[in-house]
């Protein structure tokens, strides 16, 4: 048990070989990777380097074709995605996943409930209240306190952001994946964010895929580039900023690809 | 004025519904025998039946045309056991509800695998199948059914008087209708509109996204199996033309015409659904020609249906009023004031 | 391998096992009744005739069927009129040839490329402008099948009727075993119904036209990016479709009957075959139909006696089967 605990301490998320094949297209392609407790970690590529399948991989909506995923020094590989967040692992989605009929209140309320399981039971229990509690409390750290009874659908594409690191937040989570969080916010929403993602629990593990080089090298320590399906950097932010190949693969094309979007927002 | 105006909506919808309740309790006193059966009993079970349906598309999303299979098995259930075996109706219409829910089960463990148009094949599939099945079956009396099937000594004979399975009917309505609506507000009510809006998410925060699916069916399927049961006691016989294919786009057309995200549209498609069933061959032999083109009607026009349609008109007669206020007030109290 | 995954792999391997395994135990079963093994008294020209009726209704259910998955496949649009579609066909059929005395070939022709307009017209009259929303698009098949059902009864009648086949077919050949003798016309079904599935599948693996739906199949998005006509591929898969659906309908209506209820039917066929088989695939259409018509003849007499009335629910089984080994169907993917 110590020995098991002692594991756990040096790496949360051990990846060992792992692919991912689509027909002929190699998504992921014997990727290993080893994230410590704690440990903030950006993933950067361009467009199409398999962060968002690497990111699938581990939260188990797609299975892969090789290779193995130990969380907490278990094997995951298999595990179905539904029983994973009961080892820990939240995430966001790219494209946010939210339940657009329901409230603000509700959709984090869902995300309580999923962890906290019996959502089988068709009766109001008092510990329904409690839930909502945590909702509320949780609506109100990612900033969404005064729109808590608002249905998701008419929430603007920034709060609908928020309300997604809200979801991943819930049932605390010993590590986060959050996927590009930072997509089509306004520079202040942005410095907001890069502070929530600061303020967060230090014990907790943070990987994030971000194309927004400011919120992504303030938030991380280390830092894995990806090209092709490969890993193909990974060092602390400093010995990224400095690594020639990143800059001509990615740092560029990012930089670039930022203005782009700020430009439309 | 303005605000005279919108409070004298409310006031006249509220008593507009109260006006509406108070003739749905009275049916069998202010309507003809006939009437009560025929447009008032039949609208009640349809509508339990429709709600099944409504249920499952508007909670959790999918669309299931095996409804109709459901009440039929439920119907046999209670006919085969009052029958055949002699078995105390009430105990008889408990053991066919139980089957119905049970089979359901069975049956949604496999099917709520498949989602959304798949999963609508699928049902139709099994809907048609179950009907071939008790048409073939001799135990089942093949093409004739089950008949002479009594009604529990409670409720009476329907066709001579009504009252009693009028008012069983209306009980069930109301307390299904009450039940769906708290079961929404249950932890299980928020996965199932959780499954219906995004089942990848659910599954990452945990749910079991397929038993959650077969849980639904299997509630579906017990609102279903009500319908049966009422049916078949309403009806005194079953047999296979109550399961058919065409029902089970009777079925459908109630529900879309109703309007197919609205639990209470499932009991307005009914009353027109039985209105227009009742009276239409005065002037037309051609009844299904009738309903389809309505049912094609309203799925181009209006898919909310006719529940969609009255909560729009309430809310464009509120903004109406409501916003007459603040763009127009001051002018308008000036005007009245003169 | 964890031993979680062992678990998962064994319980799939096991439903597969088990669905060999009474695959082979039905198939053990007929031949030992056909055949009069152990003991039994076998009755081979039965089995003959038995099969082949049911490897021929299973080439009518391809005809029909193809039409309809090859529909699906590429717009997403379950055609819940093709049933009616395929009872329609049949009609006109009828008509042209016992009252026109037209030619049965001409009147096939002519009442197949009459049903494919009619399909043409419903998808841009109805389905065009609900691309993408596949309910709405099914409710409104739905609407139309029922109109179409209700339609057919005054015009054409609540007998069932059946259409005289051309001259020289109507009759029965001999095989050559056991002086077992089999109707012509279900052979030239057949024959149609391996012509058009060879015809299918060369063109959808030779020509341009087969190359888009491929693409389409696998990805809808891409079709739109190669900058193609979509709305005309669709129409022209549409009518397709539909022809295929009323082309089935003529020989169906002359191998076997027409009568109101013959719609539910066959488009009960359609769904079965393209369930089992996978949506939106040909092979899985072949595979499907094929099974589907078998089950349906076979059963009906290789059942034990006093159970052969349950057949219909072989065919349930035969659905919940594959719903639980393969839920996308045989050859389906996702």
């Amino acid at each position: 048990m110590p020995a098991e605990a002692g594991a756990a301490e040096a790496a949360v998320l051990r990846i060992h070989q792992l692919s991912c094949r689509f027909g002929g297209l190699r998504a992921v392609d014997n990727v290993d990777l080893s994230v410590a407790r704690g440990e903030r970690r950006a993933i950067l590529g361009p467009n199409g380097a398999g962060k968002t399948t690497l990111f699938n991989l581990i939260s188990g909506d797609v299975f892969p074709t090789a290779g193995r995923i130990e969380v907490f020094g278990q094997d995951a590989t298999s595990t179905p995605a539904r029983k994973r967040i009961k080892l820990g692992i939240t995430r966001t989605y790219q494209t946010s996943r939210l339940f657009l009929p329901l409230t603000v209140l509700e959709n984090v309320y869902l995300a309580i409930l999923g962890v906290a399981g019996g959502h089988l039971r068709p009766l109001r229990l008092p510990q329904d209240r409690a839930y909502r509690e945590q909702a509320r409390a949780l609506a109100e750290r990612v900033g969404l306190r005064d729109r808590i009874a608002v249905t998701v659908g008419s929430l603007s594409h920034g709060e609908q952001r928020q309300l997604e690191i809200a979801l991943a937040l819930a049932g605390s989570p010993r590590i986060m994946m959050l996927d590009e969080p930072a997509a089509g916010l306004s520079p202040a929403e942005r410095g907001a964010l890069t502070e929530l993602l600061l303020s967060l629990d230090p014990s907790v593990t943070l990987l994030v895929v971000e194309h927004d080089m400011d919120v992504a090298l303030r938030v991380a320590q280390v830092v894995t580039v990806m090209h092709e399906g490969r890993i193909v950097a990974e060092g602390s932010t400093a010995e990224i900023r400095a690594n020639p190949l990143v800059h001509d693969l990615y740092l560029g094309r990012g930089y670039s690809s930022r203005s782009a979007s700020d430009a439309r927002s | 004025m303005k605000l005279t105006g919108l409070a004298g909506w409310l006031w006249l919808k509220r008593i507009g519904l109260a006006g509406v309740g108070v003739i749905v309790v009275l049916v069998p006193q202010l309507f003809s025998t006939f009437t009560a059966s025929a447009i008032g009993l039949q609208t009640l079970v349809l509508g339990i039946a429709a709600a099944s349906l409504i249920f499952l598309n508007a909670v959790v999303g999918m669309v299931s045309l095996a409804q109709t299979a459901l009440y039929g098995i439920a119907g046999y259930t209670v006919a085969k056991l009052a029958v055949e075996q002699g078995v105390d109706p009430w105990v008889a219409a408990l053991i066919a509800v139980l089957i119905t829910v049970v089979v359901a089960l069975l049956f949604g463990a496999l099917a709520s695998r498949s989602e959304g148009i798949y999963f609508l094949m699928i049902t139709l599939a099994s809907a048609v199948i179950a009907y071939y099945f008790f048409s073939q079956v001799s135990a089942f009396g093949s093409h004739e059914g089950i008949n002479g099937v009594a009604p529990p000594a409670l409720l009476g004979k329907p066709f001579v008087d009504p009252t009693g399975m009028y008012y069983t009917a209306l009980i069930c309505s109301l307390l299904l209708y009450g039940l769906i609506v708290y079961v929404r507000r249950t932890p299980f009510g928020y996965a199932l509109q959780g499954v219906r809006d995004e089942p990848v998410r659910m599954r990452t925060l945990g749910f079991n996204v397929p038993m959650l699916r077969m849980a639904a069916f299997g509630f579906g399927a017990l609102i279903a199996s009500i319908a049966g049961v009422l049916l078949v006691w309403y009806n005194s016989n079953v047999s296979p033309g109550a399961i058919d294919l065409t029902r089970t786009i009777d079925l459908l057309t109630i529900a879309v015409i109703g309007g197919l995200g609205r639990i209470e549209g499932a009991w307005i498609g009914a009353l027109l659904f039985t209105i227009v069933q009742t009276y239409s061959p005065q002037y037309t032999d051609r009844f299904e020609t009738l309903i389809g083109l309505t049912f094609l009607a309203v799925v181009l026009a209006s898919p909310g249906g006719l529940a969609g349609i009255a909560i729009g008109l309430d809310r464009w007669v509120r903004r109406r009023l409501g916003e007459g206020l603040e763009r127009h007030g001051p002018g308008q109290g000036r005007a009245d004031a003169g | 391998m964890s031993l979680r995954r062992l678990q998962a792999e064994l319980s799939h391997r096991l439903a597969g096992a088990l669905a060999l395994l009474v695959l082979f135990f039905s198939i053990a079963w007929v031949l030992i009744r056909a055949l009069g093994l152990f003991g039994g008294t076998g009755n081979l020209p039965q089995f003959i005739v038995v099969t082949l009726n049911g490897i021929t209704l299973a080439g009518l259910y391809f005809i029909v069927a193809s039409g309809f998955t090859l529909i699906f496949g590429l717009m997403r649009v379950v055609n819940m009129a093709h049933g009616s579609l395929y009872l329609l066909g049949g009609y006109l059929a009828f008509r042209l040839v016992q009252q026109q005395a037209l030619n049965y070939w001409l009147a096939l022709v002519l009442a197949a490329i009459a049903i494919g307009v009619v399909g043409l017209l419903m998808q841009q009259i109805f389905l065009r402008w609900n691309q993408g929303q596949d309910l709405r698009q099914a409710l409104i098949t739905i609407a139309l099948s029922v109109v179409l059902a209700d339609q057919m009864i005054p015009l054409f009648g609540a007998e069932a009727v059946t259409t005289t086949p051309p001259s020289g077919l109507g009759g029965s050949i001999g095989l050559g075993i056991s002086g077992v003798r089999y109707p012509t016309f279900r052979l030239v079904v057949l024959g149609l119904a391996l012509l058009i599935g060879f015809g299918l599948w060369f063109g959808i693996k030779n020509t341009r036209f087969g190359m888009i739906i491929r693409a389409g199949v696998d990805d809808r998005a891409m079709t739109s990016a190669l900058g193609i006509n979509v709305q005309l591929v669709f129409a022209v898969t549409f009518f397709i479709g539909a022809l295929l659906a009323g082309l089935g309908g003529v020989l169906g209506g002359t191998m076997i009957a027409l009568a109101p209820g013959q719609d539910a039917s066959f488009l009960l066929s359609s769904l079965v075959v393209v369930i089992v088989g996978g949506m939106g695939s040909l092979a899985g259409a072949v595979i499907g139909a094929l099974a589907l018509g078998l089950v349906d003849q076979l059963s009906g007499v290789y059942l034990p006696t006093g159970y052969t009335n349950f057949s219909i629910l072989l065919t349930f089984a035969l659905l919940v089967f594959v719903l639980a080994v393969r839920p996308t169907g045989l050859f389906g993917r996702r």
